[in-house]
């Protein structure tokens, strides 16, 4: 069956027949060949420059911790140094080197299947969650966990209502706080123990071996070794270091919201067995959001900012998404199809507003939008007769 | 969704070589390891994961989403997408 031209009455894209959908296909395919063959010297100097980027900035921010982290703008400063370096090491390098985009460099040091990098959650488990489950299944409701609001909070009228979810906005924030920890643990669904007794704290011990052993390792980095190692300034590293990874935390989560969670990005309901490549990438672009910005907003998000061309091309290295973008929102444009993309603040407060939304009971919700409706029309009818 | 061809040119030898195994394959290096009675880690099946990229010692494989073929020795790449076109050793 053709899932991907099956639409939604409230989708803002045009239905495609099976044909268009595969002339659409190939139109997509053209934009990542012209890039792939193109991929040299450029790319490899970029990687390696964010790198370079990742390890002053820290080392610089570690040093300022350590040395002057008693005065309280040396402080300032290098707790916010070590915030970004955590940002880009998270989103623009490991991020995009875990995706494979730069396997064809060769160094061993920059190989998705083997990288790490500086967060609680395992390469491994990132992989499962987010490269297999959350890119190849995107927005698939029952498949994709993120778009079930990571287990715990409520995003489509798919999901069923329950009391839990009156705290939705709440929960919005809460998870942005511990972000980390959110993708670190995703992996072993406790909400699966908590909320529907399908499965055991004994298997959630077991599966998070690997997670255990990071854990300690993270944790020790930054709330023992470092701390320890500046002696005297022991409290000021400890509490840089803490507010280091509370920025990132809000950073990463408030721009990964915007990438899926925005009130246009459709859930996908059908079935997707013997979906085609060509309605693979309709599905990517349905279910994705751009936002805008310059060359810094673009860099700190990691390019996240180009969430579809991320999903259309998630191997392609990140920094050819902004030439590709315009290519893509032209084959978009003339294929009827919704290109989501708005300025950053825009886009956040849409996801809070979905998120509003569906912490009611749905009819809760119907009933209060036709209430507004009367109450609209109401005074637009007094006006009327005034004037 | 899976990506599948029906049949290879010829059926080349294939060598995991950590593992110690041995298997012809007439497919994706990753559909016909599974013939085999091996299971290595894999995910999406359509090239998108990176979950099952792994090292290519020797021979020459050709990437079925691109054409593109790959003669280099030690090359990273991902077995779901890529049928072998030489005898090959992987480490695996």
């Amino acid at each position: 069956m053709n899932m991907a031209v099956e639409l939604k009455a409230t989708s803002k894209s045009a239905h495609l027949t099976p044909e268009q959908t595969e002339a659409f296909g190939r139109r997509i395919e053209e934009i990542r060949l012209e890039v792939m063959k193109d991929l040299g010297e450029k790319d490899s100097k970029y990687i390696y420059k964010v790198r370079n980027f990742v390890r002053y900035t820290e080392i610089a921010s570690r040093g300022m911790l350590m040395f002057g982290g008693w005065i309280p703008p040396v402080w300032l400063l290098g707790t916010a140094m070590l915030g970004v370096s955590k940002i880009v090491e998270n989103m623009e390098l490991g991020h995009n080197v875990m995706h494979g985009q730069f396997d064809w460099l060769n160094d061993p040091t920059l190989n998705g299947a083997t990288y790490d990098w500086d967060t609680v959650c395992t390469g491994e488990d990132w992989k499962y969650t987010h490269n297999y489950k959350h890119h190849t299944y995107t927005n698939v409701f029952g498949m994709d966990h993120d778009i079930s609001g990571y287990g715990v909070m409520r995003m489509s009228r798919e999901q069923k209502w329950e009391p839990r979810f009156l705290f939705n906005v709440p929960m919005g924030f809460v998870l942005s706080t511990g972000f980390e920890w959110l993708l670190a643990l995703q992996r072993l669904e406790m909400e699966k123990v908590l909320f529907d007794g399908t499965k055991t704290w004994k298997e959630v011990y077991v599966e998070s071996k690997n997670l255990r052993k990071k854990m300690v390792r993270q944790f020790g980095k930054d709330y023992v070794l470092f701390p320890l190692i500046a002696g005297p300034m022991f409290l000021p590293v400890l509490a840089g270091n803490f507010f280091a990874n509370l920025i990132r935390n809000y950073w990463a989560s408030t721009v990964i919201y915007c990438g899926h969670f925005t009130e246009d990005s459709e859930i996908i309901t059908d079935n997707i067995d013997n979906e085609t490549k060509a309605e693979w990438y309709l599905r990517q672009i349905r279910g994705s959001a751009n936002f805008t910005g310059g060359k810094i907003m673009h860099f700190l998000s990691g390019n996240l900012s180009h969430q579809i061309e991320h999903h259309l091309f998630p191997d392609v290295p990140a920094n050819r998404y902004q030439e590709m973008a315009p290519k893509v929102r032209e084959v978009c444009a003339e294929f009827g199809q919704q290109y989501n993309t708005a300025p950053f603040g825009s886009q956040i407060l849409s996801v809070y507003k979905r998120l509003a939304v569906h912490s009611l009971p749905d009819n809760v919700v119907d009933r209060l939008v036709a209430t507004k409706r009367t109450f609209v029309d109401a005074v637009k009818g007094m006006f009327g007769k005034v004037a | 969704m899976p990506v599948q061809i029906e049949q290879s040119n010829e059926a080349q030898p294939i060598i995991f070589r950590r593992s110690q195994q041995n298997f012809l394959a007439t497919t994706t290096l990753l559909s016909s390891a599974e013939q085999a009675g091996l299971r290595p880690q894999h995910g999406c099946r359509m090239g998108v994961c990176n979950q099952c990229t792994c090292t290519k010692v020797s021979g020459v494989t050709q990437n079925i989403l691109t054409g593109e073929i790959d003669d280099q020795p030690n090359r990273a790449i991902k077995l779901c997408v890529n049928q072998a076109l030489s005898p090959v050793t992987i480490d695996l």
